[in-house]
């Protein structure tokens, strides 16, 4: 479980964030959605600590993440973002066994577990000894999931991490997403601004306005046919 | 040819001379460029990095001489030579070294923190690599200017290929000048072939992104 209280966030003299407060059950998908300047990236990396939060505290199964060491708290969760970011100088293989391997697991254990997350998210032996430039943007992003899984995380953060991708590729994607998420148990939350996105994907939904003030909070089928706001009705297109 | 056959020897003496008087400045100016671009803050940087091209455009020959006094250390002989070729690899290799650094893409940046990679690891893993190209370059220009600079260093005393000119033209040998000029275009082109060898080794990736482009 991932807790948000009262959490504000200045950056210099603007308000990113202005008093939020949200938890994100265990095994469930978190759907933040909202438009840009709705402080939801920023939201996302206070759990890792990317981000710190002005005042207010986040908290993982109960402790506050102030008090971890960054360096294994983000070790153990997963992150994947729209632009991948995969190593360019190091092939599909290295990329998803890197931080297994820089965190000292023996490498022949490091590449078992990379080999299998690859085959888990779709991308086949012929794809691991090549670069990522050598790959589509569906396939990059593919690796890109396989790379925050390698870690075994409990928790993944996801940072509109399909808006790159073409529609069916995204369809497929968003699938498999799910498939994956009820097999290992996952705890996810998930950005986006796609309502068809966010509708499919989100267990608990959170509509965020302007600066992380919550709009509504529910599960998707409640926010689709009861709106709070004008602004859910419109963003949700219902 | 006759005198370069009488000579050999001595071109051998010399030219050894000069490789070492333009190894040595190409390998420390380099280092320091590093820790400097990886220690100074992106501001602070870009006002180095002019003040290092305003030293760039100081006259080799007026800083052997001006050294000296400066730092204490002779006018004659390789010691201020040997720095002013290292301030000038420093100033040209600063500059590289930024802008290779700069050209890591963010979004990796951003994940290798992400995925708690220590500003070390970071260093290694991510920003070493991809800024080995832009490092070889920046080397293959600094190599090529050293090595033509370092034979200046004649006129103060230090005895490598560039005495081959002061000496040439004062006793009006010009077998002696033009072995000058092909010795030191060939261990330029010689340097410069062994830094593509380099960066072919340190980079095999690219190899495969040539081949696919």
């Amino acid at each position: 479980m991932i807790e948000f209280r009262n959490v504000f966030k200045r950056f210099g003299v603007s308000v990113a964030v202005d008093n939020f407060s949200m938890i994100a059950p265990t095994g469930k998908i978190t759907v933040l959605m909202g438009l840009s300047g709705s402080g939801k990236t920023t939201l996302l990396r206070m759990v890792n600590r990317m981000v710190e939060p002005s005042s207010g505290e986040v908290f993982i199964d109960g402790k506050e993440v102030a008090d971890l060491n960054p360096v294994s708290l983000r070790r153990s969760i997963g992150y994947v973002m729209q632009e991948v970011g995969l190593l360019p100088h190091k092939n599909i293989l290295d990329n998803v066994a890197l931080i297994s391997t820089i965190s000292g697991q023996p490498k022949k254990d490091a590449y078992f577990n990379a080999s299998k997350m690859l085959e888990l998210v779709g991308i086949g032996k012929d794809f691991f000894l090549r670069y990522p430039f050598q790959l589509s943007g569906g396939q990059q992003q593919r690796v890109g999931v396989a790379r925050a899984l390698a870690i075994k995380p409990n928790i993944l953060l996801m940072d509109e991490p399909f808006g790159a991708v073409d529609p069916i590729v995204r369809e497929e994607l968003q699938d498999e997403l799910l498939r994956i998420q009820r097999s290992l148990g996952l705890t996810i939350i998930f950005i986006t601004h796609d309502r068809h996105e966010a509708l499919k994907l989100a267990d608990q939904l959170v509509v965020l306005s302007e600066r992380g003030k919550v709009e509504q909070m529910g599960t998707s089928e409640f926010l689709a046919t009861q709106p709070a706001t004008a602004f859910v009705k419109k963003l949700l297109g219902v | 040819m006759d005198w370069v056959f009488k000579n050999l020897d001595f071109l051998q003496g010399l030219a050894i001379t000069h490789l070492s008087i333009s190894l040595l400045p190409l390998l420390v100016g380099t280092l320091l460029a590093l820790g400097l671009a990886l220690l100074i803050s992106n501001r602070a940087s870009e006002l180095l990095a002019g003040f290092l091209n305003g030293i760039y455009a100081i006259p080799s020959l007026a800083l052997f001489v001006a050294l000296p006094p400066l730092i204490g250390t002779s006018y004659i002989g390789p010691t201020n030579v040997l720095i002013a070729l290292t301030i000038y690899v420093l100033a040209t290799m600063f500059s590289s070294v930024r802008d290779a650094f700069n050209q890591v893409p963010a979004a990796v940046l951003l994940i290798a923190n992400a995925q708690g990679l220590s500003k070390l690891q970071t260093l290694l893993h991510v920003k070493l690599p991809l800024a080995i190209p832009g490092i070889i370059a920046g080397l293959r220009v600094a190599s090529a200017s050293t090595i033509s600079m370092a034979s200046i260093g004649a006129v103060v005393g230090v005895k490598n290929l560039g005495f081959l000119f002061l000496d040439g033209f004062q006793r009006k040998i010009p077998e002696e000048i033009i072995s000058g000029i092909l010795i030191i275009f060939l261990i330029a082109i010689l340097f410069d072939f062994g830094l593509w060898l380099l960066g072919a080794i340190l980079t095999p990736w690219r190899r495969k992104m040539v081949s696919h482009a």
